[in-house]
């Protein structure tokens, strides 16, 4: 299994290191090896998004396969329109938006509300350096706040938010991304951040921050 | 001898048997299929007389004596008692949760059904805690699960012996 | 879900919180005010930059590749199961431009009747050949491993989860109940 990486946006001319477009060629003549070189360039993105929608890693875990094995099946019809990376981003954003939806369904019909989900909010996700404990404890607690705030926001806001003030994306981008209209983004980004304002202003208004 | 079939006669018989045949082969079609059955069992496998197992079924299906071989297979334990049996319908997308204590769920989830017939179960086994609360996966699992072949899920020890579930899709 | 409208200032002042070079401040809106917004908008996107990670490999990333192509594999696999489906359509078509042809005698009508009945009838791949097959099992956690068998008789495919610890003495296991529908349930608590 290879385990190099390089950027999602290689261009490389490389042979060892194709670029993405060269490997989705060959995927497209059934070459699982170059998909799997395609997965693992691509696999941490994928997955950080996923695991930020749902908030739970062992489903993001599965959403994740859920979305390359998605990948595989649509690759004969991907014609390169948009980068494979914005392909790949925009079936994990859907798969992931899919089973949130899906969840809801679920969670109302649900007969013993002690099996509902609880969101274990910033508990592992995030690898952490070597701190004191007190330092460890207080990031933690401040990971929790975030994390609980994020799941405080529907889905459609939180994918927005994340994607201009996490990945610093162009409203342009994220429209196209999620399959909407720009005033669309800029309404979700305007109530998404009211509300992160809202429910964390005592975060960042404590002398302690930063 | 019969006289010849006049030109109409045979094109009404042929539409006719066109219509009973494409009737014959599209109406099972039609009918949505209802959804598969599943039936779960709960086994306490133990060495000793399993009097720690406190609500014991009667085994009247003798699904302790068509399992054994089976069961055998994930212990050493020489006694079965069956705790638990229940039959389900698994409707896709939907969650069963066999709940032997709130602690300790199995998820079964029906995400499809294949060609042949069988289904596509996802499951998990979970232990939950409420203070604080904690949910962990112990292991989770796709399965195809026929008719033909149960599953059996060996689980945690308790006690002096070991629980371990079979999921049974019924045919 | 119905995303709530915003008005063209609202819109505007977004803009203008990103900076973009086409936002100019909305006119009535108060500078300092204005900054007071920016600043808090930036504040929680710093926030969400320190804790919320771009990119996060899923834990055991070779095993996420290998179940990936297996998963591929194994689909690819059942599609080859299944070729008398797609064969079914491509009958259908051919029998129904025969019925529809003028020479076609109520004596051939019948024949082709019973053809269709015993062998255009999309019958089920026989489910009872195949037995159950686990495609893939996973535990996150540490020290614990997992067996898959088939038992020697073949009546069950066993998973044996090893390594668990032991479900707590004091906690009432009290079998499956059988009130609800769609829940194999035991509702009591220990």
């Amino acid at each position: 299994m290879s385990s190099s990486y390089s950027s999602p946006s290689s261009t490389a001319a490389d042979p060892d290191d194709p670029a993405d477009p060269i490997l989705v060629e060959r995927c497209q003549r059934g070459d699982t090896a170059a998909f799997d070189v395609l997965v693992t360039r691509h696999r941490s993105r994928v997955y950080g998004h996923i695991v930020t929608m749902v908030h739970r890693e062992a489903d993001a875990w599965d959403l994740a396969q859920d979305t390359f094995l998605k990948a595989w099946k649509a690759l004969p019809r991907f014609e390169g329109q948009s980068s494979f990376s914005t392909w790949i981003y925009r079936i994990a954003h859907n798969t992931a938006l899919d089973w949130l939806r899906t969840r809801k369904i679920e969670g109302s019909a649900e007969f013993d509300d002690t099996v509902q989900n609880h969101i274990a909010a910033g508990s592992t996700t995030t690898p952490h350096g070597e701190s004191r404990p007190d330092e460890r404890l207080a990031q933690d607690e401040l990971g929790r706040r975030i994390h609980e705030a994020l799941a405080e926001l529907s889905p459609e806001h939180r994918a927005v938010i994340l994607l201009r003030e996490v990945e610093g994306r162009a409203y342009e981008e994220i429209a196209s991304l999620l399959g909407c209209t720009l005033g669309t983004v800029m309404s979700r980004l305007f109530y998404a951040r009211k509300k992160l304002q809202l429910l964390l202003a005592d975060v960042y208004r404590s002398p302690d921050w930063q | 001898m019969m006289p010849p079939l006049h030109r109409h006669s045979r094109r009404f018989i042929t539409a006719l048997c066109a219509a009973w045949a494409a009737w014959t082969t599209l109406a099972p079609l039609q009918a949505a299929p209802p959804p598969p059955q599943l039936t779960a069992l709960l086994f306490y496998a133990t060495d000793g007389d399993g009097s720690e197992a406190p609500e014991k079924m009667p085994d009247t299906s003798g699904d302790i004596k068509r399992y054994e071989k089976a069961l055998r297979q994930a212990t050493t334990a020489r006694h079965f008692h069956l705790i638990g049996k229940h039959t389900a319908e698994a409707q896709a997308r939907f969650s069963i949760w066999l709940k032997p204590s709130p602690q300790f769920p199995l998820q079964l989830e029906n995400t499809g059904t294949m060609p042949d017939g069988a289904i596509t179960l996802y499951w998990i086994l979970w232990q939950k805690e409420t203070l604080p609360i904690k949910d962990r996966e112990l292991v989770k699992s796709t399965t195809i699960l026929t008719a033909k072949t149960p599953l059996i899920i060996a689980g945690p020890q308790w006690r002096n012996g070991r629980l371990i579930f079979l999921v049974r899709k019924e045919s | 879900m119905k995303d709530e409208p915003i008005s063209p200032q609202d819109s505007q002042m977004t803009r203008w919180i990103d900076a973009l070079p086409d936002a100019p401040l909305p006119e009535g809106i108060n500078i300092d005010e204005a900054s007071r917004e920016r600043a808090a908008a930036a504040a929680v996107a710093t926030l969400l930059r320190q804790h919320v990670p771009l990119r996060q490999d899923p834990p055991y990333p070779d095993f996420f590749n290998a179940q990936v192509l297996k998963k591929i594999r194994d689909e690819e696999a059942l599609l080859e199961r299944a070729p008398a489906t797609r064969q079914a359509a491509s009958w259908r078509d051919v029998l129904g431009q025969w019925l529809r042809t003028p020479w076609m005698t109520g004596a051939t009508a019948a024949a082709c009747t019973a053809i269709a009945i015993f062998a255009i009838n999309p019958r089920p791949l026989d489910e009872a050949s195949s037995g159950t097959r686990v495609l893939t099992v996973f535990s996150p956690e540490p020290n614990t491993t997992t067996r898959v068998m088939t038992a020697a008789d073949q009546s069950a495919v066993v998973v044996s989860v090893d390594g668990l610890s032991a479900f707590p003495s004091d906690r009432l296991v009290v079998g499956l109940h059988t009130t609800e529908p769609q829940s194999l349930v035991a509702s009591h608590q220990p």
